[in-house]
């Protein structure tokens, strides 16, 4: 059996792929640093509470 | 091997947005926010805005994770062939971790953020969603929509508990506020989705879903919306009628229920054969999502108001 992929096989599109990657790279830091900021501030807010 | 087999492309962040069924997120969100705001204590707004991400988190899990089991029934509806998993550019298996892995982080940001009553049930309402509805009651029973309807009324219940921390019923048979805005997504749950089946009938046909008017026909799928209006119509006005709302909240329900049983009783006594492309089943549907959203806003403008 041949490595080589069927002829009606699309090539694979590396720079898509890597554009993909960059953009879920992007989009899950930016959640994480949202993620982060709002603990922070959660903790603020609740620490506030709980004072007398 | 060739480099084409061993690296699949990754699916774009656009489709895990559209996996979490933003316009379903959108309608929990305001409804859970409606329940809060309702709450005679008001909440810290830091923590009530990290409640609402946390539902609206909870809300995006329970989507993607149906969209994860209904991958095979999606592909054959044309309503929903193009999204994610039935159209090919995500694994399933990646639905699946996203799924798990946002619903369970969504339960833990709210229980830290205000308590663990409401992250109890906004975790009971994720898997009522994926295991009661979805994967027990749609491909088995007609009455489908009628008891899984409950998971989409779960919203401004934890929201409630979210500010107040308990969800006590009320006094003797008459249910407290957050429970009656959950009956009346319950009652509402059935017409809104039959209206939607009826012109979307050979779709659920197609993919094997007992929806009412494929198993029962139009004939009983249109009695039964006005039948579950008319309950639906009791909840509506049953804040005001309780005393647990003002004169403003009753004047809209008033009005837009009325509205509401004119359309369902159009979409009922209408004849099938009538060629106009479900217009009223259509009207019916579009003005239900209205409805909600209009009335839930009245119930906190009256309580503001009265505030």
């Amino acid at each position: 059996m041949s490595d080589t992929p069927p002829f009606d096989m699309p090539p694979f599109d590396m720079d898509e792929y890597r554009r993909r990657q960059a953009a879920r790279t992007r989009v899950m830091g930016l959640g994480l640093l949202a993620l982060a900021v709002l603990i922070f501030f959660v903790t603020i807010a609740k620490m506030g509470l709980a004072q007398p | 091997m060739a480099l084409d087999a061993a690296i699949a492309m990754p699916a774009d962040w656009r489709d895990f947005l559209a996996l979490t069924k933003p316009r379903v997120m959108s309608l929990a969100v305001f409804t859970a926010l409606c329940g809060m705001l309702v709450a005679p204590e008001p909440i810290h707004p830091t923590l009530g805005l990290a409640a609402i991400i946390a539902i609206a988190l909870g809300a995006g899990a329970s989507g993607a994770l149906n969209q994860w089991l209904e991958a095979d029934i999606d592909g054959k509806m044309r309503r929903t062939a193009s999204r994610p998993l039935p159209a090919g550019r995500m694994e399933r298996a990646s639905a699946l971790h996203f799924g798990v892995g946002l619903g369970v982080f969504a339960v833990l940001l709210l229980g830290v953020a205000t308590n663990w009553l409401a992250a109890g049930a906004l975790a009971v309402s994720i898997l009522y969603y994926l295991f009661v509805y979805t994967a027990w009651l749609k491909t088995r029973t007609p009455h489908n929509i009628v008891i899984g309807g409950a998971a989409g009324a779960f919203p401004p219940l934890i929201g409630w508990a979210a500010a107040m921390g308990d969800l006590r019923w009320g006094a003797g048979i008459a249910p407290s506020l957050p429970w009656l805005l959950f009956l009346l997504i319950f009652l509402w749950t059935p017409p809104h989705f039959w209206s939607l089946s009826l012109f979307v009938r050979t779709d659920y046909a197609n993919a094997g879903i007992p929806m009412l008017p494929v198993v029962a026909g139009e004939a009983v799928t249109r009695r039964q919306i006005l039948l579950y209006t008319l309950p639906m119509a009791a909840a509506a006005m049953a804040p005001w009628a309780l005393g647990l709302s003002g004169a403003l909240y009753g004047a809209a329900a008033a009005i837009l229920t009325a509205a509401f049983v004119v359309l369902a009783a159009q979409v009922a006594f209408r004849k099938a054969e009538t060629d106009d492309a479900m217009a009223p089943e259509k009207r019916l549907f579009a003005f239900s999502i209205a409805y909600l959203f209009i009335l839930f806003s009245a119930i906190v403008a009256d309580h503001m108001l009265a505030a």
